[in-house]
């Protein structure tokens, strides 16, 4: 099947102020990935690696400096201001389930926002917003609800429900369930692949937290200083990690079984967690800083993205070097 | 008092004199103008040197309302009663006075916002000695910038002297934070709390940040509490684990204890919430929302979102009760 969204060489910069100088920061470098229609496409990386900006690029809340953007057969300029008619297509839930209600706005009010934008009328409105806050589990007596007066996890599900409320191809979930509880967090997990099973929706699931993005995704985009530097399906990229980077990041995450506790290990002092500014990163391969199989390559010869397998990528000279 | 860091060499064993931190039937109250609402209900625990507690639930389980009663910080309209002693002294009698001079050393706190715990507008340097000179306020400032030096090194910022002319702002989160725990030891407290310490910093900081902090106990012989939402965390970094849901803590045993043999049904439904690495299965939410304060059943505070609940569970409030060697939980269908 064709794919639903294709970046291609998408890059993205940030003129910036840095120590008193105008400096260029290199938010997302020549990214180019594929999500499949009614598939999840997880982006993992530490903060600062970009991912935010990349699916802002995509919904076109930020202007891509260069590349190309392919949804659903068509081309969408990168760098001008989407139509309406392209906005509807996709829509983007936000990491604060607060900040991103107008706390002055009942949530029949919130949700029905998008849809009074692209001019339905007052009927389709009312059924509309009926439809999607049962479609998220949310009592129809909470439209006349202000935000204050509900959860966190049921302020998630509003913003949810206004995603929806256009009948979106594609939903961008940007941290969309990492300020909540674990025992919400699953409620909303639970909540998005119901309504990915229901509606055929494609999601971008962009998240810090690898075993939810693993659970969630069928494939996975490991991000590291603007760039991907691993692509490939969920399950591969999680049981056999081949950039050193993606191995760092999976064995980073703490197990829930104490036995298997490393708190003992040494702390050693290299100084190796830390991520080098976007601002001015390392020539050649950017995570060659903080890689303990780095060669003298690595700092001249910026790694080109080879494909390591069936949909599988991999930017590191360890697997382009015999 | 002077600041030596010594390092403790392995093997050996400090005689146990008193805990690092004995809390018993500690409440809090906040009051206000509508009532009082109970944010602590009832807490006893005893954290030996050396050793770490981590209290896990929920946000409003009243975790950090119990961290901020110990080391004294509540608004002026709450009302903290029970027992809270530091290496043997009992803090809640103590002089207003003496309670500030024991703020920082004998129990000290590490918040979970690295950025606005540090003033931006002083130097590392700047901020290190003023806490330092604050404990021990016999040292002049040439001293207290070389024990700052040492702290530094202590919480292994390398190049810890360059370090210390930096603002914040020029530091990453891993390092701030560092900086944050090197304040908080400065006084080289008995007791260390630590509200949700990694939450804001990613994986690969956090995993070393637990080390860190494993390693600076172990170095300064102190006992830490440290709260978080994160089972990993307490996994990975605890002793013991308490389960504190509605102010009340309703299990309590050694890490393996409560995060593999899980009594109380809260405590399983918390380990089950989790996405473990590579699970297919659908995480098994709870479901409802934890109970406001204001609001508590007369029963157990957890029986409207309990899945084995019986009709005896909305009427009797289950008492604390031993169901392993040093495990204990309050549910009414433990045994």
């Amino acid at each position: 099947m064709a794919d639903l969204l294709e970046l291609i060489d998408i890059s993205k910069t940030f003129d910036v102020r840095s120590g008193g100088r105008r400096a260029t920061l290199s938010a997302v470098d020549h990214v180019s990935l594929t999500v499949r229609p009614g598939t999840t496409l997880g982006i993992v990386g530490e903060s600062g690696c970009g991912k935010s900006t990349l699916a802002r690029v995509i919904v076109g809340l930020h202007l891509a400096d260069d590349g190309e953007l392919v949804f659903d057969g068509k081309q969408m300029l990168t760098g001008k201001r989407r139509t309406p008619g392209e906005l509807k297509q996709m829509q983007m839930v936000f990491q604060d389930p607060s900040s991103a209600l107008n706390p002055r706005a009942t949530i029949s009010e919130s949700i029905a926002f998008p849809l009074q934008v692209q001019g339905a009328s007052k009927s389709v409105i009312a059924e509309r917003v009926a439809t999607v806050m049962r479609d998220v589990g949310l009592p129809a007596a909470y439209a006349s609800r202000y935000p204050h007066q509900l959860s966190g996890g049921q302020r998630q599900r509003v913003n949810i429900a206004r995603a929806l409320a256009l009948q979106p191809k594609l939903v961008v979930l940007d941290e969309a369930v990492s300020a909540l509880d674990k025992s919400i967090q699953a409620q909303v997990l639970n909540l998005l692949s119901d309504l990915q099973d229901e509606y055929g929706l494609t999601y971008v699931f962009i998240s810090h937290d690898l075993n939810v993005v693993r659970y969630l995704s069928d494939d996975v985009a490991v991000m590291y200083l603007g760039q991907v530097v691993e692509q490939g399906s969920a399950q591969q990229l999680y049981d056999e990690p081949k950039h050193p980077y993606t191995q760092l990041l999976l064995s980073s995450v703490p197990t829930l079984d104490p036995a298997e506790s490393t708190r003992d290990e040494p702390v050693d002092t290299a100084d190796s967690t830390e991520i080098p500014s976007p601002i001015d990163p390392p020539s050649g391969c950017r995570f060659r800083t903080r890689c303990p199989f780095a060669t003298d390559l690595c700092a001249q010869v910026v790694p080109v993205p080879i494909q390591v397998g069936e949909g599988r990528t991999v930017a590191c000279h360890l697997y382009t070097t015999p | 008092m002077s600041l030596t860091i010594e390092t403790r060499a392995a093997g050996t064993t400090t005689p146990a004199i008193a805990p690092a931190l004995r809390v018993r039937d500690l409440v809090t109250e906040f009051r206000g103008r509508y009532g009082a609402v109970r944010a602590v209900d009832g807490v006893s625990f005893t954290v030996p040197r050396g050793s770490v507690l981590a209290v896990i639930g929920e946000s409003g389980s009243g975790k950090s309302a119990m961290l901020r009663s110990i080391i004294g910080i509540n608004p002026p309209t709450t009302l903290v009663t029970g027992e809270i002693s530091v290496g043997g002294r009992d803090l809640q009698t103590m002089s207003p006075r003496d309670r500030r001079t024991a703020r920082g050393s004998d129990v000290s706190m590490v918040f979970q916002d690295p950025l606005t715990a540090l003033d931006p507008v002083y130097t590392v340097e700047k901020q290190l000695v003023e806490a330092i000179r604050k404990h021990h306020e016999g040292l002049d400032k040439a001293q207290a910038r070389q024990r700052a030096l040492e702290l530094l090194e202590l919480v292994r910022i390398p190049s810890a002297a360059a370090r210390l002319k930096a603002y914040p702002s020029e530091l990453s989160g891993g390092m701030r934070q560092r900086v944050v725990i090197a304040m908080a030891i400065a006084g080289r407290p008995t007791v260390l709390l630590a509200d949700e310490p990694t939450t804001a910093l990613d994986v690969t900081v956090q995993a070393r940040m637990m080390r860190l902090f494993r390693q600076i106990q172990r170095d300064i012989d102190m006992g830490l509490v440290i709260v978080t939402h994160d089972l990993g965390v307490a996994a990975e970094l605890a002793d013991e684990v308490a389960v504190m849901y509605a102010g009340r803590f309703v299990e309590h045993g050694t890490a393996t204890q409560v995060l593999t043999r899980p009594s109380h049904p809260y405590t399983e439904g918390l380990i089950e919430a989790n996405v473990r690495a590579g699970q297919d299965r659908r995480p098994n939410a709870i479901p409802g929302a934890p109970p406001s304060l204001d609001q508590l059943p007369p029963g157990c505070a957890f029986a409207p979102r309990c899945r084995y609940a019986v009709s005896a569970c909305w009427d009797v409030r289950p008492i604390t009760q031993l169901v392993g060697d040093g495990h204990s939980s309050s549910c009414l269908l433990a045994s």
